[in-house]
């Protein structure tokens, strides 16, 4: 009998908590919320890679940005870079497919594995995922590598941003 | 009572000592990591109530009366089965949010019944996990004959206009705040010499800004497609605001597409992101899902 109780008070719980927390109208309209938190924050803001040569990859560590996720849901987390091109001068075009060429750059990233296995394309449209289906309050590292153009217009430094997104599962 | 009584007896206290202190301790470790709900949790969780029950065990095979026997195994079984309540209700247990993180709530937002011409409300409500930073800058600043007083535009918002700091390398200068427009981040100045050359220093307790952006989903939920471009532009929210450290606020998003626009017949699904205003290189970003079901 106590199991019983026990059981049925857990379920009753478990299905209050998961009963939408707010629910308002405008006319015929209905606007429901569920009340889960999205928290994702890295620990680094920027690298540097220097003076490159053309047709050449560098790489950060695959462990070299750290992701704090306390999120308390499961979240889909993709990875983009937040510029088509990457200013400075002459703006280099950055490419979707990983393919450098003049005045083109492709751009990798990866969860704390090895360079070259499960690599993701660093896209600016339609962004790839870095951690799908990602637990709830579950950490991550990740690197960036890019892949120099073939050949530039000018020497000028180059720069975009890399953004990390989470968003419920 | 024979000395080796007495020495059994005094072996079934300590006994029973013992599984009342490690009870105690399993469900103290229970409270303390209460609310977690992942895999680790569960395992500790399973570990503490093992251990419960193995000091049962060790109870049984101790020499000591029946009714001892009786009024411990009964106590032990209420805690296992709290442990098991704890444990089923551990998964779902209210989450409470970091202080000291970044975050946004809620996660998704499901609006029906939804066509043009109609209005649908919601908010995001954004934390600012960060303590309130002093901003330093300096300026080198010339004054003009007869100039006395000018205005700068700062990098950041202030928080706390009475805690500015102005200070100069001009002797002859004593700088004061004059007035501050809040919407420009300008700050004015004044108590300059005129036509003379100095380095200021503004020290500022600022606000952290975030940026708001409406955008197409990096994916859809199943069965939801991305909303139609255009109408992104009715979906109004302020492109930026302004926290204090440990700050939380709700900021009001309303979707109002006009009846001559088309938003197409499946249901569709927006992003209101969050990210910091000035993120670097390398940001992140957390999205709330919006979700679009049609008449």
């Amino acid at each position: 009998m106590k199991y019983f109780v026990s059981i049925l008070l857990a379920l009753v719980m478990m299905l209050a908590l998961t009963f939408p927390a707010l629910a308002a109208t405008t006319a015929d309209v209905t606007v429901t919320y569920t009340p889960q938190y999205i928290a994702i924050a890295d620990n680094v803001t920027s690298y540097d890679f220097g003076s490159v040569a053309a047709s050449a990859n560098y790489s950060t560590s695959t462990t070299y940005v750290g992701i704090t996720n306390t999120s308390s849901v499961q979240t889909d987390i993709t990875i983009a870079v937040t510029g088509d091109t990457w200013t400075g001068g002459t703006a280099h075009t950055h490419s979707d497919t990983a393919e450098p060429g003049a005045d083109t750059v492709a751009m990798w990233a990866n969860r704390g594995g090895s360079w070259g296995t499960g690599d993701v394309i660093v896209k600016y449209a339609s962004p790839n995922y870095i951690y799908e289906n990602c637990p709830a309050t579950t950490n991550f590292n990740y690197g960036i590598m890019i892949g120099t153009p073939t050949s530039t217009t000018d020497g000028i430094e180059k720069a975009n941003t890399v953004r990390v997104s989470a968003a419920a599962g | 009572m024979t000395v080796m009584d007495e020495r059994k007896e005094q072996k079934a206290f300590f006994v029973m000592l013992a599984f009342v202190i490690i009870a105690v301790a399993a469900l103290l470790s229970v409270l303390w990591i209460f609310g977690q709900g992942d895999l680790i949790t569960k395992i500790l969780i399973s570990v503490g109530a093992a251990i419960m029950l193995g000091s049962v065990y060790l109870f049984l095979r101790s020499n000591s009366t029946w009714l001892k026997y009786f009024v411990f195994i009964v106590g032990a079984s209420i805690g296992t089965i709290a442990l098991v309540i704890m444990l089923m209700g551990c998964s779902s247990a209210p989450y409470t949010p970091p202080v000291d993180q970044d975050w946004i709530t809620p996660s998704e937002v499901k609006v029906s019944n939804y066509g043009p011409g109609k209005e649908a409300d919601g908010y995001i409500r954004i934390h600012n996990g960060d303590e309130a930073t002093m901003q330093t800058e300096r300026w080198e600043v010339i004054t003009d004959p007869e100039e006395t007083k000018f205005p700068i535009c700062l990098k950041l918002p202030i928080a706390d206009l009475e805690g500015v700091q102005v200070t100069s390398d001009n002797n002859g200068d004593s700088p004061t705040v004059a007035w501050y427009d809040e919407p420009t981040r300008q700050i004015g100045l004044s108590g300059f010499l005129p036509d003379a050359h100095r380095i200021i220093t503004i020290k500022y307790e600022a606000v952290r800004q975030f940026a708001i952006t409406v955008r197409l989903p990096d994916h859809c939920r199943k069965g939801y497609t991305p909303i139609d471009g255009e109408a992104l532009s009715y979906v109004i929210v302020d492109a930026t605001v302004s926290l204090q450290g440990r700050e939380t606020l709700d900021v009001p998003i309303v979707l109002n597409v006009p009846e001559d626009i088309k938003i197409g017949d499946k249901p569709f699904e927006f992003w209101v992101t969050v990210m910091d205003a000035n993120p670097g290189m390398i940001g992140t970003e957390m999205a709330q899902r919006w979700l679009i079901n049609g008449e």
